[in-house]
């Protein structure tokens, strides 16, 4: 499920908070229960923070915890928490807006790692998790043109028309099509250097550090040193 | 392979070559390349070929299927055929490119055929794309193309590559019921 353990991608997505709803009681964790972005105490707090630190989450108490933290607790035999609404972006009402038009939906704004994210949540139990995942689904394969479309004209920063309108529709990929995206164009890229006849040139080796997979991909086409 | 790596794969095709100076055979790891006679063609790798030229030793002999009838007819054919047609050298496009480069005047309309292959190209990946297209929303397991260039295929490679991993890993988490 998870990539690798340093994976940029796999931590911003699993740290997203998602609502649970817990089934047991659990001592001594009732600080929880106040907080939702940050779990620090006032200095006027300070004399009830011994009280407050014992006390206990009753059961069907509504938390908001990072998805990681879920993951653990939902999965497990003795269960401690269930899920019982999904966020925002995989509800009903959003899931008939995907099934009208995916293409509209401007992903990096609401959800930017809707696929990532997706595929986290369905490791979980709930209910609907055969209609989200279609959805998931369908809305990759409807977008996938437009992706494409994008991917395979070349931007030139010199043609500004034609930049502003790429840059409009390009605004609404999220993380994983953006990289599909930079790769088609990498290879196009790569064919224009050919037609120009740049293959042949000989330019010095880029010296580079630890890089992703990303920058790889983007840098794999540029600098060759070509030896005749 | 990258489109570097095509490119110097290409260039180990055979193109006739008429040169102007005399030598004996050159033996080469290869194979050998026959005794060179001033005015007498001959087969020789086209790197090499580039090379003669570029040193003004040679003369270039068009090819039978960069002559302006033939290129002419590959186009009517590709215009016709909703899938691929066979090309008659697996880098046509890479090569045309690079003898034009070097040898226009041994080219006879070679402006024109240069615009043919444009059109031929730009035909090529417009139905490259929307088969493409088609694959990804229909979510077949597989599709089968013939007949494409390995230009062609390595421009569409790593696309191609992890849109369909997604898709599968997409399907992979719909859950059997």
């Amino acid at each position: 499920m998870y990539e690798d353990y340093f994976s940029i991608d796999d931590i911003l997505s699993t740290q997203e908070r998602i609502r649970c709803q817990l089934l047991v009681d659990i001592p001594k964790l009732g600080f929880l229960e106040s907080s939702s972005a940050t779990a620090t105490l006032n200095d006027e707090k300070k004399d009830h923070a011994d009280e407050q630190n014992f006390s206990s989450l009753t059961a069907n108490t509504k938390l908001e915890l990072p998805y990681w933290m879920i993951y653990s607790i939902c999965n497990c035999k003795t269960r401690f928490a269930s899920l019982p609404e999904l966020p925002l972006i995989y509800s009903r009402i959003q899931r008939q807006i995907f099934a009208a038009d995916a293409s509209v939906v401007d992903l990096a704004k609401q959800a930017a790692h809707f696929y990532r994210q997706g595929r986290h949540l369905l490791e979980l139990n709930f209910d609907e998790k055969r209609q989200v995942a279609m959805t998931l689904l369908q809305t990759y394969q409807q977008r996938f043109r437009s992706i494409m479309d994008a991917s395979f004209h070349l931007i030139l920063s010199s043609d500004h028309h034609h930049h502003e309108s790429m840059k409009q529709q390009t605004g609404k990929f999220e993380r994983q099509e953006k990289i599909l995206l930079m790769l088609g164009q990498a290879a196009f890229r790569d064919y224009d250097r050919l037609v120009n006849n740049e293959t042949k040139q000989m330019l010095p080796p880029k010296i580079q550090g630890m890089t992703t997979d990303l920058t790889n991909v983007l840098n794999g086409g540029m600098n060759r040193k070509r030896k005749r | 392979m990258d489109i570097d790596e095509v490119q110097y794969l290409s260039e180990n095709e055979l193109i006739s070559v008429v040169p102007n100076f005399k030598h004996p055979e050159i033996n080469l790891i290869r194979g050998s390349v026959g005794p060179f006679l001033p005015l007498v063609p001959l087969q020789v790798p086209i790197w090499m070929a580039i090379h003669l030229k570029e040193s003004h030793r040679c003369r270039f002999v068009c090819p039978e299927w960069l002559t302006f009838d033939s290129v002419q007819e590959l186009l009517r054919q590709e215009q016709q055929q909703e899938t691929f047609t066979p090309m008659p050298n697996p880098y046509v496009f890479i090569l045309s490119q690079t003898i034009m480069n070097v040898a226009l005047e041994d080219i006879p309309n070679g402006d024109q055929i240069r615009l043919l292959m444009k059109d031929l190209w730009d035909l090529r990946l417009a139905k490259l794309r929307s088969s493409i297209g088609n694959l990804a929303r229909s979510g077949a397991l597989y599709a089968k193309v013939t007949h494409l260039t390995q230009v062609e295929i390595c421009l569409i490679r790593n696309f191609l590559k992890t849109s369909l991993k997604h898709i599968a890993q997409l399907q992979d988490a719909v859950p059997d019921e």
